[in-house]
């Protein structure tokens, strides 16, 4: 379940910075707070700098308002591409799982 | 009763140590991110619960950095070909070199090595101070002979022996560390 659940938090992520850029605690906040993120947010980190590596997300250091300095995230070209054809295969892979759940409980 | 900076100070020492065979820059990155996340997440009034709780969210140093070295393992595996022979090209440079063009083709072979992605601080001081430590032990041997001058053969051969193990293992040593970080 952890394998399944890391595979797809990097498209988790890509998909909250196609609507806005985000620094890294935001990026924490809003994927614990809909339990997308379970124990040891630690390993967002490793993921970030393999999307950065990777080049589907780019970032900056920022100031904050109050505190200390940021690095904020947002989402590539390439970034986009990908999400969107995550989104496409994830539809149908849902669907096909879901249909096998329903049809084993039934 | 611990302080929250001495809480964290000791997370991020875990972490230093739990890193410690991380590709270098990795490491560092990993390291800086944790800390501006801390940083973020715990105001200077913080109390030790809240401290502990910003620390147990996180999760352990050791499952971090297990994380990190899946993902970098991930990343390396890609260009895996190019690694391989700039890993080995590096160590002949650093061996050899020198004897091509003097110093310069040693110089050449620091370059490389601590340009080398799959090397970290350990292994590039390691490699750096391969010949020079080989260099010394043999003026050492040397000049001990000149003081036993009466059996001369034997001290000069084992103790080039001794050189020339030490050079063998000194570079296996860094092309086996490039390896297991391909």
């Amino acid at each position: 379940m952890t394998e399944l659940r890391r595979g797809t938090i990097a498209f988790c992520v890509l998909a909250l910075l196609d609507e806005r850029e985000r620094y890294a605690v935001e990026l924490v906040d809003a994927l614990t707070g809909n339990h997308a993120l379970a124990a040891g947010t630690g390993t967002i980190y490793p993921l970030l700098s393999r999307l950065r590596e990777e080049k589907l997300v780019a970032s900056t250091w920022q100031e904050s308002p109050a505190g200390p300095p940021r690095r904020y995230y947002r989402l590539t070209a390439s970034g986009r591409r990908s999400l969107e054809a995550f989104r496409g295969e994830w539809e149908q892979f849902r669907d096909a799982v879901d249909q096998l759940l329903t049809q084993g409980a039934s | 009763m611990p302080t929250p900076d001495t809480l964290i100070a000791h997370y991020l020492d875990r972490l230093r140590l739990a890193s410690a065979d991380l590709p270098a820059g990795s490491r560092a990155e990993l390291m800086q991110d944790i800390g501006a996340h801390l940083a973020e997440k715990v105001d200077a009034a913080a109390s030790e619960v809240q401290v502990r709780r910003v620390l147990d969210e996180l999760g352990t140093p050791e499952e971090i950095v297990a994380v990190a070295a899946d993902q970098s393992g991930a990343r390396s595996s890609a260009s895996a070909g190019g690694g391989l022979a700039y890993d080995v090209a590096t160590v002949l440079v650093l061996l050899l070199g020198g004897f091509v063009i003097p110093l310069l083709g040693w110089i050449g072979g620091m370059a490389m090595l601590w340009n080398g992605p799959r090397w970290d601080a350990r292994h590039k001081w390691a490699g750096t101070l391969i010949w020079p430590g080989a260099i010394i032990l043999t003026l050492v041997v040397l000049t001990a002979d000149h003081r036993t001058s009466g059996r001369l053969g034997l001290v000069v051969v084992t103790g080039l022996a001794v050189v020339v193990a030490g050079l063998v293992v000194g570079f296996v040593y860094l092309l086996r560390a490039a390896r297991s970080h391909r």
